[in-house]
């Protein structure tokens, strides 16, 4: 995706910025921060990018 | 290195012993601070507040400083708790947010995401999906790019990878224990801090109780599995198994708090704790000595619990099987080290066992404390 380009709030817009977005290699992604496990709305996320999604899109309405 | 190991584990005893009721001969010490660290530096030049907030090499070096000169044995936060960074990579897109970066301060507008009391349950069914095609469209009217939200990810991850390189380095070159495995907020927290507002909040809960209930029947497996899954895990450089925040319940009376928070929450998450020998660093906002009825449940030697407003010695008669975590901040600001020692000693022979030290504020401005009231009274809390 391009950067200027606006997302799309839908099933499919998520689905778009989940496959166009990185996530930098940095910590061991194995590594939990504490409090990170508390988040529970991000439990079952199939990789750290799907979970960064998840926490940032339940973050961003608060 | 071998030091600091030692140290951590001498914490971690320290902690267990406060937990459950073991005399001791010192008392630790919970730190609750949050910007005064930053604002105690003597780097040079002053940084500003929002670079502090904003530059984790530089928040890294503060906490350094503070440990040095102050070596508390645990910390509410080695930093922040809030991540500005993702305000930075969405620039002035959050219009329900006000940033004051002179101050290093950015305030939540109280705004009704749900517009409607039963979009707490569409909320409630797939809380991501919600936020993604209701609330976002919502509190961003004018859209996002890809560039924002790929920006934002970056901060989230380089917030995350701060908070385990921090945690480490406490651990390992200070001995100073993690605070907690998990972090425990009761969704329906959520609903009236951010979703709903204060005000629609308390008058849903009277109109549609049962919409609570429901939402509560949802949302409480998945956090209880989350604290159940802090249980499973070994403890590590842990000092408590959950770190469990209780601020709605000011909203609520005696009946409510038990109906909508106690039984499908933090009832079950202490019976989780008990089972599994773990324990929590409970935090309760505004008044807590009328919540004795339900915390006497809880058996002795799984909470330690640090509170704001009520008297210590009352919530010590009132909540025997509770340790406590108290000093008033007052004395740290405005009384001379002499008597900010004198309350320290008065606190820590009449509470005896279960007993450590924890301002009761979050201390947030230059003016919170004076360092030299507080060196004196962490003195005596070590040597006495």
């Amino acid at each position: 995706m391009d950067r200027n380009e606006k997302v799309k709030f839908t099933e499919e817009g998520y689905q778009e910025v989940l496959n166009a977005i990185v996530i930098d290699s940095g910590a061991s992604s194995t590594e939990k921060a504490p409090g990170n496990i508390s988040s529970f709305i991000t439990q079952g996320a199939k990789d750290e990018k799907e979970a960064i999604l998840k926490e940032l899109a339940t973050n961003l309405i608060m | 290195m071998e030091n600091a190991k030692e140290l951590l584990k001498k914490r971690q005893k320290m902690i267990d012993d406060v937990v459950g009721f073991v005399p001791q001969k010192t008392t630790p010490i919970l730190e609750n601070l949050f910007k005064w660290k930053f604002l105690d530096t003597e780097m040079d030049p002053k940084p500003t507040p929002w670079d502090f907030l904003t530059n984790m090499d530089l928040m890294e070096k503060v906490v350094r400083e503070h440990q040095e000169r102050y070596d508390p044995d645990l910390s509410c936060d080695w930093g922040t708790r809030n991540n500005m960074l993702i305000t930075v990579a969405l620039d002035h897109s959050q219009q329900h947010t006000v940033t004051n970066k002179e101050e290093g301060i950015i305030q939540t507008l109280d705004v009704d995401v749900f517009g409607e009391p039963e979009a707490m349950l569409e909320y409630a069914d797939d809380p991501v999906r919600y936020a993604w095609t209701k609330g976002i469209p919502k509190l961003y009217p004018e859209g996002l790019t890809f560039g924002q939200i790929q920006d934002a990810c970056s901060a989230l991850k380089t917030f995350n990878d701060y908070r385990v390189r921090i945690n480490r380095i406490m651990n390992e070159e200070y001995g100073s224990p993690s605070t907690a495995i998990s972090l425990s907020v009761a969704p329906l927290e959520n609903v009236a801090m951010y979703f709903r507002g204060l005000k629609n909040f308390s008058l849903d809960m009277r109109r549609k109780p049962e919409l609570f209930d429901e939402f509560n029947e949802k949302m409480a497996p998945g956090f209880l599995a989350n604290v159940e899954n802090g249980c499973q895990q070994e403890r590590g450089n842990y000092a408590f198994s959950d770190w469990t925040v209780l601020l709605v319940h000011n909203l609520m009376n005696n009946k409510q708090f038990e109906r909508f928070l106690w039984r499908p929450y933090y009832g079950p998450l202490y019976e989780i704790l008990a089972k599994n020998g773990r324990t929590s660093l409970t935090f309760i906002e505004g008044y807590a000595l009328r919540l004795a009825d339900c915390y006497n449940e809880v058996p002795r030697g799984v909470i330690c619990c640090y509170f704001e407003q009520d008297d210590p010695f009352e919530m010590r008669k009132a909540m025997p099987n509770i340790a406590f975590a108290y000093y008033p901040q007052p004395y740290l600001a405005y009384r001379t080290p002499e008597e900010a020692v004198d309350k320290a000693k008065e606190l820590v022979e009449g509470m005896g066992p279960g007993y450590m030290y924890c301002t009761n504020k979050m201390l947030e401005s230059r003016e919170d404390q004076k360092r030299e009231n507080v060196l004196a009274v962490y003195e005596y809390l070590r040597n006495h």
